[in-house]
């Protein structure tokens, strides 16, 4: 079983609820944030393989908090982020690329769908390395 | 006045100087004295002294001989030590009255002698004392008498000392003496001195100023009498000097002026001579001058006579009043009796018509016309007045009794081209023949009536003339009103359009804009170039660039439906958006302009905004739990999952479907009614009730106690109850929400006056500061991961708000951040209105019940209007007396309908007896329900009908228990009754309606 460690930053009990058990049933280490502060704050302290941030977030959204990672200096600076958005228009599509976001889901999703594309952005992921 | 010698000052220098030498004399004199009457004072007071001191001298001598004498006597030593203590002072006296002494040498060797003297009795003390001491008595009386000898010669010395001194005093005393008298005595010599000075001084002032007073006044006397007088002038250079001068200039004046006279009256003596004789030849022509004027005065009264007729013919605005006064005057002035005016006709006939006439009987102008026109025709021929004599016509006699002939006068009238425009007929009744210059004298009057005539005919045309151009001048006014009025109108539209509007030519020269426009770009002056306002709009605009070249082609080559739509910074700082198009206008000059209309689009702009924002808000809280519920249906179909897990997804989808159907019902709520879609009833109801209800279904709810506080009394308002639930649902399920580990909420109800409070209060997280303005907004939830847990659609307070304003309340709160929040929905009290007297109309159509008010207010009834069988019910629970008259209509907004109305009524003893009409029609299909714009047509009364029934049954007064419904059909009544619980005792079927006694429920 793989052992990569994935980060949720999801503010809405129910989805984060229903990203750890997908996640979790395939074997990923999952750790949850709440809203986009304690995100950052995660993302400071541990490395992560992948990273799945939500559009609409308290205190930062996906978005600022991707813009903020692929600025900073971090250990995860460089890893995939998927985010997942119920806005579904054009521009923040665009919105999401610029700020340096990996691969761009809307809300509703397929959770299974959703765990394919984790599975390949981590082995392009391993792969490159 | 003042010359060098000036009288005042030197009089004033001389008694100044003789008054200053005196007080320096004075003070002098005093001032020795003084100086003289001290010292002797002091040398007084030294000798006194001395005086004292040697008395005092010799007490202590004395004390020292018998203190030593009595020592000798009885031994004691204290009187030895008494009399060393009185010599030693004795000695000390002796010293200070030595060193004081300054005078006479006698007297220090006096003193000397005394001090000699006094030692040597001093001297044998210690002797004396051994001699006491041995106890030889005999040696002691031995030497008593050598001392007691020498106490003699001191106390003799000391006398003669005290002596001297006081002869001292004595002297002293003398000199001061003679010195106080001399002191008394001056005083006398200095006024005997002042008085010797005034003297001098007033024989100084007699020299100076009396003597030559006296002798001007003498001198001008003198000359007052005529005398020639010439004053010695003296010394004096002073005002004296001067006087005198002036009285010998005034001596020489006079002189002078006095030989003038004399001359002029010689003079005026000859000249009386000579106006005598020119007297006498004036008088001579005098009279020559009175004839010739008696002969000019006469000539005068006959001008004065034309000229006040020539002032009686202006001033006249109708010619009519102009003929009647001016030939009137006329007639006078000539001494006729008769007078007629006669003008040739312009025609080709040229018939003769008499235009006024006076003093003619009847319309005899009119019957003997053609007879007196006849000489007429050779007037105007040979334009020279004529006399004809004729026997007065039947009528005439009449009117002039006793005549037998008129001379008739004819006298031509020319315009100003000397044409005959017609004749004057002067008529006198039987007077002699007209004199020569009274002849004259006529004919100028009526060459003066003839000029007058023409220009008051002139006039008459510039009067007419006049009186049209004013009448035109009036339409024009009125016209250019309209035109005002229409232009001013015409501008009113332009300014009060929303668009901006410029009008320019094809060279794109401004020709006019509308004021819209410059709120938003700078003003355009009538002649200002388009170019101007296309730069403007280049540098201002947010998003476009080019749209300066944009206009130029747009006019250049107008296309119909050319448009642009530009957003621009205004001149007050705000973001303007603005859409472009241009119209072509043909201009009354055939040349083509250019409207170009700016359309303000910013608030459709805005609008559009907040609706995408509104839609993206919307989709993200639909997407939400969807994503949730579609996710874990996804799971479980495929997916082995454990029964236990699959239960707990099976939650999440439930609660997440919940929430979604609760957000859907939310959202369409607020939907309805900020469109204003919502329709509420009006029910009075007890606020307690419903507050106590919801609270009742919270409490336990999650861990949370509610805690309810109702006032004891009911608190009426009007609203509808299942959304002021709705309200109190939402308030408190949010404070049992934001108060996570705080299980305590207080619901109560305060009275604010007007308006009755719900207040809800918990003891939570609070309100941040910064969300307060945004609580009541859609979607809005305070924004943290703690609150993110508690859910909900973050509609329930928009709705609240919603809901209280429409039932005209207002809802507010308190916070705390920590500490909790209230709520307070505010709601307006609702005062039951009595019955009591009135005639009660129950109806939920405001049109109707307005009509039927109408009908009924005509009669001086009170009336009261009530929408609902609730609000009514109410009203007749707390009256105190009986309604007149109820017209009850039965399907009503509100939960209860008309039947219950009448069912309580009935039963109540106090008005168990008010009539009661039906409005509604009952023998309908069952399935029939009443639409609002339907009802009218349905009701089975008019108004007057109504009206009608109504008044029979408050007029009839026997009270019985008269129900009155419209129809036939008993059968259709009856069972209507029955369904709802009443019971007809009697019918009695009507011609349009069936009167029912009725038993109430209780009956």
């Amino acid at each position: 079983m793989s052992s990569f460690r994935i980060l949720i930053a999801e503010d809405e009990p129910a989805l984060r609820f229903l990203l750890l058990e997908t996640l979790e049933d395939e074997g990923y280490q999952v750790t949850e944030a709440e809203d986009g502060g304690l995100a950052r704050e995660k993302l400071a302290e541990e490395p992560y393989d992948l990273i799945i941030l939500d559009y609409m977030m308290p205190e930062a959204t996906g978005i600022e908090v991707c813009e903020w990672l692929r600025a900073s200096d971090n250990v995860n600076m460089d890893k995939p982020v998927i985010l997942l958005t119920a806005k579904a228009q054009e521009k923040d599509r665009i919105r999401a690329e610029q700020a340096g976001v990996t691969l761009y889901i809307s809300k509703p999703f397929s959770p299974l769908q959703l765990l394919d594309a984790v599975e390949e952005l981590l082995s392009d992921a391993v792969g490159s390395d | 006045m003042q010359g060098r010698g000036g009288l005042a000052r030197r009089i004033a220098r001389w008694t100044i100087v003789v008054f200053l030498i005196f007080g320096l004399i004075v003070f002098a004199v005093e001032w020795t004295f003084k100086q003289q009457v001290s010292q002797i004072t002091g040398q007084i007071n030294y000798h006194l002294d001395q005086q004292n001191r040697l008395q005092k001298m010799g007490e202590d001598y004395r004390s020292t001989v018998s203190n030593f004498r009595a020592y000798l006597a009885y031994g004691r030593q204290d009187f030895l030590t008494a009399a060393r203590t009185d010599r030693d002072s004795f000695r000390s006296e002796l010293e200070d009255y030595r060193t004081q002494l300054s005078h006479t040498t006698s007297m220090a060797q006096q003193l000397d002698e005394l001090v000699q003297h006094s030692e040597e009795y001093f001297s044998y003390f210690p002797a004396i004392q051994q001699m006491k001491q041995e106890d030889s008595q005999t040696e002691i009386e031995s030497m008593s008498q050598t001392t007691t000898a020498l106490v003699g010669i001191v106390n003799e010395e000391m006398e003669q000392l005290i002596t001297s001194e006081r002869d001292q005093v004595n002297l002293l005393m003398q000199q001061s003496q003679q010195l106080n008298s001399l002191v008394l005595f001056i005083p006398l010599v200095f006024i005997v001195l002042g008085l010797g000075a005034a003297l001098l001084l007033i024989r100084y002032l007699r020299e100076l100023i009396v003597k030559p007073v006296v002798e001007m006044e003498s001198a001008v006397r003198r000359i007052s009498q005529g005398e020639d007088v010439r004053m010695d002038h003296r010394i004096n250079d002073d005002e004296i000097g001067e006087l005198m001068d002036g009285i010998n200039h005034m001596n020489d004046q006079l002189r002078e002026r006095h030989q003038e006279l004399e001359r002029n009256l010689r003079q005026l003596a000859e000249q009386h001579d000579e106006l005598e004789a020119q007297n006498e030849e004036i008088l001579v022509q005098q009279h020559e001058q009175e004839v010739i004027l008696a002969k000019l005065t006469d000539r005068e009264r006959q001008l004065q006579l034309i000229n006040s007729y020539q002032e009686k013919l202006t001033g006249f605005t109708t010619m009519n009043e102009f003929l009647e006064n001016s030939l009137r005057a006329l007639l006078q002035a000539t001494h006729h009796d008769a007078l007629m005016l006669v003008i040739q006709s312009e025609q080709e006939d040229s018939t003769f018509h008499a235009i006024h006439a006076i003093g003619w009987p009847g319309d005899m102008e009119q019957t003997a016309g053609t007879a007196l026109f006849g000489p007429a025709l050779q007037v105007v021929e040979e334009k020279k007045p004529i006399v004809r004599s004729r026997v007065l016509s039947g009528e005439e006699r009449g009117i002039h009794r006793g005549y037998e002939r008129a001379d008739d006068h004819y006298y031509p009238l020319y315009d100003d081209q000397l044409q005959v425009i017609g004749f004057l007929l002067l008529t006198s009744y039987g007077s002699a023949a007209v004199q020569i210059h009274d002849k004259m004298l006529t004919e100028g009057l009526i060459n003066q009536f003839g000029m007058a005539y023409q220009a008051q005919l002139a006039g008459e045309e510039r009067l007419k003339q006049s009186i049209r151009l004013e009448e035109l001048n009036a339409e024009l006014e009125v016209e250019k009103l309209m035109i005002r009025q229409q232009r001013d109108a015409i501008q009113e539209i332009i300014d009060s359009l929303h668009e901006g509007l410029v009008l320019c030519d094809r060279e794109g020269t401004v020709s006019f804009s509308n004021k819209q426009v410059s709120q938003v770009l700078p003003d355009l002056k009538t002649g200002a170039s388009i170019t101007s306002l296309g730069d403007y709009l280049d540098t201002h605009s947010v998003n476009t660039e080019n749209l300066s070249e944009q206009i130029q082609q747009a006019i250049l080559s107008p296309a119909e439906d050319w448009k642009t739509q530009f957003s621009l910074q205004g001149r007050d700082g705000s973001i303007y958006y603005l859409e472009l198009y241009i119209n072509t206008i043909t201009g009354v000059d055939m040349k083509e302009y250019y409207l170009l209309v700016f359309r303000d689009r910013t608030e459709e702009e805005q609008a559009d905004q907040m609706k995408n924002e509104f839609v993206s808000i919307v989709s993200h809280e639909l997407r939400t739990p969807l994503a949730s519920i579609l996710g874990f249906v996804e799971i479980l179909l495929h997916r082995e999952v454990k029964p236990e897990k699959s239960r707990k997804y099976m939650e999440t989808i439930h609660r997440e479907a919940n929430r979604l159907s609760n957000l859907i019902s939310d959202f369409l709520d607020l939907q309805r009614m900020e469109s204003g879609k919502q329709s509420y009833t009006r029910v009075p109801f007890d606020l307690r009730t419903v507050v106590h209800d919801v609270a009742r279904q919270w409490d336990g709810k999650q861990e949370h106690q509610v805690r309810i506080e109702l006032p004891a009394a009911s608190c009426f308002v009007e609203g509808d109850t299942d959304r002021i639930t709705q309200v109190m649902h939402n308030l408190i399920s949010n404070a049992v929400k934001y108060s996570p580990g705080q299980p305590l909420i207080d619901v109560r109800i305060s009275d604010g006056g007007a308006d009755w409070i719900a207040e809800v209060q918990d003891y939570g997280l609070g309100i941040p500061d910064e969300a307060r303005d945004k609580m009541f907004g859609k979607f809005y939830r305070v924004d943290n991961s703690d609150r993110r847990q508690i859910g909900g659609t973050g509609l329930g307070l928009a709705i609240v708000r919603e809901i209280v304003r429409d039932l005209g309340g207002e809802v507010s709160f308190d916070s705390r951040l920590g500490e909790g929040s209230t709520f307070y929905v505010r709601l307006p009290k609702y005062h039951i209105p009595q019955l009591g007297n009135k005639v009660v109309i129950i109806e939920d159509d405001d049109n109707l019940s307005g009509l039927i008010r109408a009908t009924f207010e005509e009669q001086h009834y009170d009336i009261l209007s009530l929408h609902t069988a609730e609000a009514a019910m109410l009203s007749l629970e707390q009256s105190e007396q009986a309604p007149l008259l109820c017209i009850v209509d039965i399907q009503l907004s509100g939960s209860r309908n008309g039947w219950e109305f009448i069912s309580m009524l009935k039963s109540r003893e106090a008005s168990r007896h008010v009539p009661v009409i039906i409005s509604s029609a009952l023998d309908q299909p069952g399935d029939f329900a009443e639409k609002p714009n339907e009802k009218y047509l349905q009701k089975p009364f008019t108004v007057e009908r109504m009206k009608e029934l109504g008044m029979a049954l408050i007029q009839s007064g026997n009270h019985t228990t008269d129900v009155v419904i419209a129809g036939h059909n008993e059968q259709v009544i009856q069972s209507a009754l029955k369904k709802n619980g009443l019971h007809a005792v009697q019918m009695q079927v009507n011609e349009d309606f069936i009167s029912v006694d009725l038993l109430g429920e209780d009956d």
